[in-house]
């Protein structure tokens, strides 16, 4: 009895080792380029629908001339702002280092239009976040996915 | 620089939105497409209530 809650014991710790291989390729693929984690488990029609999806809202942001958020410090409001603004803006992975790879920058400007674009790049951002954790619950057997 | 109003803009997003959030949040294909439309008309409508309410709260 001892011998098999030991042997129980001892697969657990196991199981998380092997389980992280298994689920940490596709989390950091999903988190880099939006749909690719479910392309690399073999679900080609969501990951097509979510890359154009999270992809199409970015590029509409930059071609609404959003602004990236830098983190800065200040009050209370400012600093949850920028901080927020600047975790959802790196949630686009790839996509948010080679728009500033690249230089691309943009002043706050008066205007609608701008503040629109810069919420669709943090919301590109929050619905790549999405994905990620629907790819991880898919390669850790927690989504049946169909 | 797109050129667009606030309505195409606020469509675009809620579009785009239930997509994702259709696909990630159920299961089966049935569910996801039935959970995106009712996503889309729920920001759809929040669109025209918040709309109205500030309309009618600048007078």
């Amino acid at each position: 009895m001892a011998a098999r809650r030991r042997a129980q014991q001892s697969s657990d710790k196991a199981t998380p080792d092997f389980a992280w291989s298994k689920r940490l390729p596709p989390v950091v693929l999903a988190w880099l380029v939006p749909g690719a984690g479910h392309f690399y488990l073999k679900r080609q029609l969501h990951g097509s629908v979510l890359l154009c999806s999270i992809a199409g809202m970015f590029l509409i942001g930059l071609l609404l001339n959003g602004r990236m958020f830098t983190p800065t410090g200040g009050d209370l409001f400012t600093t949850v702002m920028t901080y927020g603004g600047y975790v959802g803006d790196l949630c686009n992975g790839l996509l948010y280092f080679l728009t500033v790879w690249l230089g691309y920058e943009q002043e706050v400007m008066p205007g609608a239009m701008h503040d629109y674009g810069t919420k669709f790049l943090v919301c590109s951002g929050l619905l790549n976040l999405l994905a990620v954790v629907d790819t991880y619950e898919i390669a850790s057997g927690k989504k049946a996915s169909r | 620089m797109l050129a667009l109003s606030h309505l195409q803009v606020a469509l675009l997003f809620a579009l785009l939105a239930s997509v994702v959030m259709g696909l990630v949040g159920r299961s089966t294909d049935r569910e996801r497409i039935a959970y995106a439309l009712y996503c889309f008309a729920y920001f759809v409508g929040a669109i025209f209530v918040l709309g109205w309410v500030m309309w009618l709260g600048h007078g």
